[in-house]
């Protein structure tokens, strides 16, 4: 078959799907979209649970909901926002791979909340969260870091610094 | 094509097991899928905003929209931001707030430096909301971080024996946030909601949120010296720079005033001046009362 057919049939099949029903292609479009997102946030998602359960569970009792709902808030909104930031300034990423990027570089930090547990010493502990949040900005930054302009580099860069900072202060203090 | 192209993508990396090298390749597949994806759902808008001005698609300029005909074939996503101004996008979609973060790392720079001027008012270089957003954000951590070590260092002080961890009390960055947040956004679109046909009749809502949200930026580096300080030190440091970045607001929309040539409302410009001063102030005693 030449390229000139191919081509006719191939508009041909989207005219059908177009013609068929609006909807049809907008809800394979979303199937399609759940089944990448959704294997793909799993990660993220786990190591947000296990981070909320572990500094929930140490929390003063009257807040140990507060706590979970909070760090998960923050986990998500805070990689959110820190994803839309890096869009409006203009970088070039989508929203779910970063957000997902995101999300699996707090793994470091998972660890260092995890050896926590067990070393109550207060410089032990801040070695471990140093460590942790050392490593998993630096994750992330070298994920970012190439889709910024360069004039733009530390505003989108910041905000990350901020999110991981703000996690590793909640762990270290819990 | 391109639907079934994706579709024969997906149905392989769900097929694929869980082996940790299936899964990297799978995610490249998924990123350039992603890719792919973003850029016709780009093309897709641009064909629906096209239509909505034209009955039929033109490939000759058209005058009402002053779109070059370059634009009618697809380009990739760097070129299509450049050719579309930010104002062309809908409300609801994401590039229409990229004109509020059109701005560089040292213009940011340039703005906290400026906005502590009590003589001459703040003057900012360029109009955001990243720098308000960012520093009410790291306010609100700053706050909410040192406000739980502060309570610590009290209760230290209270019980020298005391061997205990420092009680984390996560509500202080709950109402950091509500108090931060509406300060910067919520305060500044009320203010300009009413603010009544005086000389404040041309200010835009924009310039306001930036203009409050960059007074706040003086409180950061004071928030690092709060804790170490004693009661009588954090009052009087409290009040010095809400006092000064107070005065630069007020300096700021008297400048404006001033502008406006409205001499026959002194005493309604002075009244509103207060009440910014006020406010603003008030923020820095509460600061620090709830927190420190």
């Amino acid at each position: 078959m030449s390229i000139l057919e191919e081509n006719k049939i191939d508009s041909q099949i989207n005219d059908d799907f177009l013609e068929s029903s609006l909807d049809e292609p907008i809800s394979q479009t979303i199937l399609r979209d759940v089944k990448m997102i959704g294997r793909d946030l799993w990660g993220p998602l786990i190591v947000c649970l296990i981070l909320s359960v572990i500094l929930s569970s140490k929390a003063a009792d009257n807040q140990t909901q507060l706590i979970f709902a909070g760090v998960f808030v923050i986990i998500w909104f805070g990689a959110g926002v820190v994803t839309v930031n890096a869009l409006l300034l203009g970088g070039k990423v989508s929203f779910f791979q970063s957000v997902c990027v995101l999300g699996y570089s707090l793994f470091p930090l998972v660890i260092s909340a995890l050896l926590c547990i067990f070393f109550r010493h207060i410089i032990a502990r801040t070695v471990f969260v140093l460590v942790g949040f050392v490593w998993s900005t630096i994750a992330s930054l070298g994920f970012i870091s190439p889709l910024i302009p360069k004039n733009k580099k530390t505003l989108a860069l910041y905000p990350v610094f901020l999110f991981y900072f703000t996690i590793s202060w909640l762990i270290l203090v819990n | 094509m391109s639907e079934l192209s994706l579709e024969n993508n997906s149905q392989s990396t769900t097929s694929s097991g869980n082996d940790f090298l299936d899964d990297d390749l799978s995610l490249n597949k998924m990123i350039d899928d992603n890719n792919q994806e973003n850029e016709q759902q780009l093309n897709n808008n641009e064909d629906k905003e096209k239509n909505e001005g034209l009955e039929f698609q033109n490939f000759t300029p058209q005058l009402d929209l002053g779109q070059k005909t370059t634009e009618i074939e697809p380009q990739p996503l760097v070129e299509e931001k450049q050719d579309k101004s930010p104002n062309d996008y809908p409300v609801w979609s994401l590039n229409y707030y990229s004109q509020y973060f059109d701005i560089e790392t040292r213009d940011v720079l340039l703005n906290i430096l400026n906005s502590i001027n009590p003589i001459k008012g703040i003057a900012l270089e360029k109009i955001d909301f990243f720098g308000p957003f960012w520093i009410a954000t790291t306010l609100i951590v700053l706050i909410g971080s040192l406000g739980n070590f502060t309570s610590y260092i009290k209760s230290l002080e209270k019980n020298k024996d005391n061997a205990g961890e420092p009680q984390f009390d996560f509500h202080k960055i709950t109402y950091a946030s509500s108090i931060l947040y509406s300060y910067v956004f919520i305060y500044p679109i009320i203010f300009w909601v009413f603010r009544l046909k005086s000389f404040l009749a041309h200010t835009k809502v924009k310039q306001l949120i930036c203009l409050f949200g960059y007074s706040l930026s003086w409180l950061l580096p004071l928030c690092l010296f709060l804790p170490f300080l004693t009661e009588s030190g954090k009052w009087v440091s409290i009040l010095t720079v809400s006092a000064l970045t107070g005065f630069s607001l007020v300096r700021t929309i008297l400048k404006q005033w001033k502008q406006a040539e409205n001499e026959n409302k002194t005493k309604l410009t002075l009244i509103i001046s207060l009440i910014i001063f006020l406010i603003h102030c008030g923020l820095g005693i509460a600061i620090k009362i709830i927190f420190f």
